[in-house]
């Protein structure tokens, strides 16, 4: 079931970029990577901080790649940037 | 001594292209691939046409990392003890002594190597493997860190030997250098007016800061993630109809060793898919073939474009 959520609510980051899979995959677009995605998002014009959400984007993969257990918290450019892709659909726990 | 901290990486690559520039224009991303085999402890095949660098190109990118550079050029009449060395009677002390040959070196131009036969060809592989040489059962080591640089001409070119699979599998990476474009060409012209002189390259660092690159490079993490999507993309070639000779295991191991150096060069200590990505296309596609089959259809399809596919179908772990 897919819920509404406020977007001051993200527990993290990780949440929030497992937000933007969601619409990722939704997309088909399941071979891309994020940095492809977010390429694609910027080639599109779609208007955000990016220097925010590419420093975001590192901290995420150092966090999901990398092998550092800490996940860090929400952050405001990518909560901009998931309301830009439509709204803040969240999977219910 | 060097202007670069032991750990990082991106000021390696920086320092390099700007030195290798200076003499070498529009080799950027060749010089940053050579760089990348370097540190994954692998080598490279270079390929183009006569003229376009890439002998400069290697000793450029020897002289900026203060490595010792030597080049053999292949012929149809060498032996394997012009590569590797052997052993020379000595009249005055009446014993025989291993007499190194040019591979003992640390960056070893094999100028043209399938215009040498088999033979020959071959007698660097223990070389590139094992990292030593075996001459009549006496074995030694060769300097650290080593790296074969071979060129290698087209195949329709007269007299040439083509490279054997088991060879071409021994090389990490297939760097192409293509005909440069119309403004770097008139630039390289324009620099080729007066004298190139190679002692304009500034040395940015020595065998001894490479090893610990290298030993930062081996260090760099690698999720069980990027493990599994590895194996799905090398399973991925393994079920295409049209690939005689699909991704070998050790091409996959190449692949993951190139992936970590290209992300410690990026500043990074750990893999992520774009890595991957990035580098597949220059570690796998000279180890594959096409099935006959499609080659006498006269099909253009190449392993690069098969690859592409086989990336757009695979799910990238995000």
């Amino acid at each position: 079931m897919l819920i509404r959520k406020n977007p001051q609510t993200y527990s993290s980051l990780a949440e929030q970029f497992n937000i933007i899979n969601d619409y990722i995959l939704k997309s088909g677009l399941t071979s891309i990577t994020w940095r492809e995605f977010f390429l694609k998002l910027r080639e599109k014009g779609v208007e955000v901080d990016w220097k925010e959400i590419e420093s975001c984007l590192s901290t995420y993969e150092a966090y999901r790649y990398g092998g550092q257990k800490n996940d860090t918290e929400a952050n405001n450019a990518i909560t901009e940037l998931i309301k830009k892709l439509g709204g803040v659909s969240h999977r219910n726990k | 001594m060097f202007p670069i901290e032991i750990n990082d990486g991106r000021k390696l690559r920086e320092e390099l292209i700007n030195e290798i520039s200076k003499v070498v224009l529009g080799r950027n991303q060749e010089a940053e691939l050579l760089l990348v085999s370097l540190l994954a402890q692998g080598h490279a095949i270079l390929e183009g046409a006569p003229g376009v660098s890439k002998t400069l190109l290697a000793k450029s990118f020897a002289k900026c990392l203060g490595l010792e550079f030597r080049r053999i050029q292949f012929t149809p009449d060498m032996l394997p003890l012009d590569i590797l060395g052997g052993f020379i009677f000595n009249v005055k002390s009446r014993e025989f002594e291993f007499r190194r040959g040019p591979v003992f070196t640390n960056l070893l131009l094999a100028d043209e190597i399938n215009r040498a036969p088999p033979k020959v060809q071959s007698a660097l592989l223990e070389s590139m493997q094992e990292r030593q040489v075996t001459v009549e059962g006496y074995t030694e080591k060769l300097p650290e860190p080593f790296m074969v640089l071979a060129t290698q001409n087209p195949l329709e070119y007269q007299g040439v030997y083509p490279l054997p699979e088991g060879q071409l599998d021994r090389f990490m990476v297939r760097v192409t250098l293509s005909y440069p474009d119309p403004a770097t060409e008139s630039r390289i012209i324009q620099r080729n007016l007066q004298q190139l002189d190679l002692s304009s390259v500034r040395q940015v660092a020595d065998g001894e800061t490479i090893k610990v690159f290298e030993e930062q490079v081996n260090r760099v993490h690698f999720s069980d993630d990027l493990l599994n999507y590895l194996a799905e993309l090398a399973d991925m070639t393994r079920k295409d109809e049209r690939l005689e000779l699909p991704a070998s295991p050790r091409a996959m191991v190449q692949l993951a060793h190139a992936s970590r150096a290209n992300a410690f060069l990026k500043g990074r200590n750990y893999v992520i898919p774009d890595d991957i990505k990035k580098m597949l296309v220059y570690i796998l596609p000279h180890r594959m073939r096409i099935t006959r089959e499609i080659s006498l259809k006269g099909s253009s399809i190449s392993t690069e474009a098969i690859l592409q596919e086989i990336l757009s179908k695979v799910k990238a772990p995000r």
